[in-house]
């Protein structure tokens, strides 16, 4: 986020990721960034609302600027997860990328329809992987303009 | 009175031969008595030779021969007598013979009578004859036709019996009225108490067999009608029921006449070949099922080794020395081949899963798409691609891509020193649309026509050529959607004919023209 002395500060991101591999792939991807952006995981879906609503454990949670959601996640659904952000007036506002990697258009187009502000297939490879997620992280850290941090 | 006479005569012949044989006796009787005399003469006569002297009282002695002379006599006067009495007998034959001709007399009397009532008779009988004729011509006509009337009721009723389907007759208020052999079979019940008895009875649904000849009633006629006869054993024979009006000579309904068709075999057939299409059904989705599930599922794991072994040969190539560049190497490389695999077995169901029903597809673009996409190959081998004027079908339009490309694909890889030539044409066969892609490529051991179809079947090394050998596959897999077939035809060394049908009326195989957007 560009400050107005045009300095790019750092974003926090949540990934909401039950793969460790896939997680420290994120990390990795993201460490090569131009930012050190700060990233906090949980691995399911009830951890994920617990930390957006800063209950139990996530009372000192920090609001993230982006959400990383994985699909097929232990407890509660990438769904239902997404679902219920996007009916809470007060989070509705986070960007959420569906990062997963499920290419079915039946998700696909669900996520769309639940609001999801973008889909991101996990590519196989894994350059092609790191560069997704760069492109992610460069799109909405550096071109997109993020709402203003509440 | 002529029956007496005769009577009379009868009897009187034997007594006469009877008075005449006794005179013989009578007579020989006498012989032997004079045979016995004249021994006795003689033995007197050497008597009296012998003492001539002293016999002089011998006179006595000749009287009394004398004696039996007279006696002797008297006796063939007695025979004279008998002779008389005899010939009286035969005068009173005459007379009677003479009556019995005077009888004869009053006889020819009545025969005449007789005649002349016999004559008049014989014009009556000629009259009577011809009548008769008439009546005999009818007579034998009636016959004739009663025997043809029983030899065609005999046949009909052994027609009946020599059916295998129980035959029935059923009355207006439901009662049996005939049954052949059949229906005894199947009910276990004998014709006697069969006949009189309710219809309905006999089944394991007794409404549904009512409502059947009502219907039969009601509308003249009943059409493959289900209904299962109970066996008196417990057996039941799955039956359909074929009915219909009978009516009389007098053209008045007598009942319904219903034919049992045992479709109990057909039955079982029926569902034993439901129950393997199901199997077959259930088993395709299973694999369906498993083939997506492994291709999908696999993907994670698959993804995570492919990663870090990557992100390891990134961070430490030449770090490590050079046997652990060398087994990174080895690591990397499987993982990148089996994601090909995984993909490409993942492509191949989902031709299944992911198929779109059939429309009107033009083959002239769907190959254009294709050559487009294979303008690198096409590139790189200098090839040539020429097609006739190419049909619109009814297809999947990007399954139809896909097996022009896969094909189109092949052709333009597989070729040898010379440059790959490649021509499409299209033939209308016998209510389908054959296709042929012809190339000039190193062709194919015909021993290996059918391996090539078959998943991850390859003919030549990753080095020589690379693929997994999956693209045949998938291609016969959409042809096969389609209700077509694919074959090829080729020699080494002289190029390749690719060969696939697609019919002109694409039928919908069940769920196999699913769409699905499960993934």
């Amino acid at each position: 986020m560009e400050t107005n002395s045009g300095q790019v500060q750092p974003i926090d991101i949540l990934l909401v990721e039950d793969n460790p591999g896939d997680v420290r792939l994120t990390r990795e991807a993201l460490r090569d960034g131009k930012l050190l952006n700060r990233l906090s995981t949980v691995t399911d879906g009830q951890q994920a609302i617990a930390f957006l609503r800063k209950q139990g454990s996530y009372a000192q949670a920090i609001r993230p600027d982006l959400i990383l959601l994985d699909l097929n996640l232990p407890r509660k659904d990438g769904r239902e997860v997404l679902a219920e952000i996007k009916a809470d007036p007060d989070l509705r506002i986070i960007p959420v990328i569906v990062l997963t990697s499920s290419q079915a258009e039946q998700d696909i187009l669900k996520s769309y329809n639940m609001h999801a502000n973008c889909y991101v297939t996990k590519p196989v490879d894994l350059v092609k992987f790191v560069d997704a997620v760069k492109a992610v992280e460069d799109f909405w850290v550096h071109i997109v303009k993020l709402p203003p941090r509440l | 009175m002529l029956q007496n006479a005769g009577d009379l005569a009868l009897a009187g012949v034997p007594d006469l031969a009877l008075g005449r044989s006794s005179a013989e006796n009578a007579q020989r009787t006498l012989l032997n008595i004079l045979e016995d005399f004249a021994a006795g003469k003689t033995r007197l006569e050497s008597g009296q030779r012998a003492i001539l002297n002293i016999l002089d009282d011998f006179d006595a002695e000749k009287v009394r021969m004398e004696g039996a002379q007279k006696a002797t006599l008297n006796i063939l006067d007695d025979f004279v007598s008998e002779k008389t009495q005899l010939e009286a007998t035969q005068g009173a034959m005459m007379n009677i013979l003479t009556d019995f001709s005077e009888e004869k007399g009053h006889l020819g009397e009545i025969q005449r009578a007789a005649w002349n009532i016999l004559d008049d008779f014989d014009k009556e009988k000629s009259k009577v004859e011809l009548a008769n004729q008439q009546l005999g011509k009818e007579i034998e006509e009636r016959k004739r036709t009663g025997e043809q009337l029983r030899k065609a009721s005999l046949y009909s009723r052994n027609l009946l019996e020599a059916s295998l389907d129980p035959l029935v007759t059923i009355s207006r208020e439901g009662k049996i009225t005939d049954v052949n052999q059949a229906t005894e079979l199947a009910t276990g019940i004998a014709r006697q108490q069969l006949i009189g008895s309710d219809f309905s009875m006999y089944f394991t649904e007794p409404e549904e067999a009512r409502k059947g000849y009502q219907q039969a009633f009601a509308q003249g006629s009943v059409r493959d009608y289900s209904l299962a006869i109970r066996h008196t054993s417990g057996r039941i024979t799955e039956v359909l029921y074929n009915a219909a009006l009978f009516k009389g000579e007098d053209g008045k309904i007598e009942g319904v006449f219903a034919a049992a068709r045992d479709i109990t075999q057909r039955k079982r057939a029926e569902e034993e070949l439901a129950r393997q299409a199901e199997e077959l059904a259930r088993s395709n989705a299973e694999l369906q099922q498993f083939a997506y599930v492994a291709s999908h599922d696999l993907q994670e794991p698959l993804r995570m080794v492919a990663s870090f072994t990557q992100l390891l040969a990134q961070r430490y190539e030449g770090k490590l020395g050079a046997d652990a560049d060398e087994f990174i190497g080895y690591a990397v490389d499987g993982a990148r081949r089996m994601q090909v695999l995984v993909n490409d077995l993942l492509a191949y169901s989902r031709v299944g899963t992911r198929g779109k029903e059939p429309v009107a597809v033009d083959c002239e673009k769907v190959i254009q798409t294709a050559l487009a996409d294979l303008r690198k190959a096409l590139e790189e081998s200098g090839g040539q691609v020429t097609h006739d004027p190419l049909p619109t079908v009814q297809a999947d339009e990007t399954q139809l891509g896909q097996v022009f490309q896969n094909l189109l694909g092949n052709a333009l890889k597989f070729h040898g020193t010379e440059p790959p030539r490649v021509h499409v044409s299209a033939r209308q066969i016998k209510g389908e649309w054959r296709f042929a892609v012809r190339d000039n490529g190193i062709g194919i051991d015909p021993q290996h026509n059918e391996r090539i179809f078959l998943v991850f079947q390859r003919l030549h090394t990753r080095e020589e050529y690379p693929g997994t050998g999956i693209g045949l596959a998938i291609t016969k897999k959409i042809v096969e959607r389609h209700g077509g077939r694919i074959w090829v035809e080729s020699e080494l060394g002289k190029g390749s004919t690719f060969y696939f049908s697609l019919p002109m009326k694409v039928v919908t195989h069940g769920n196999e023209f699913r769409t699905s957007t499960t993934d």
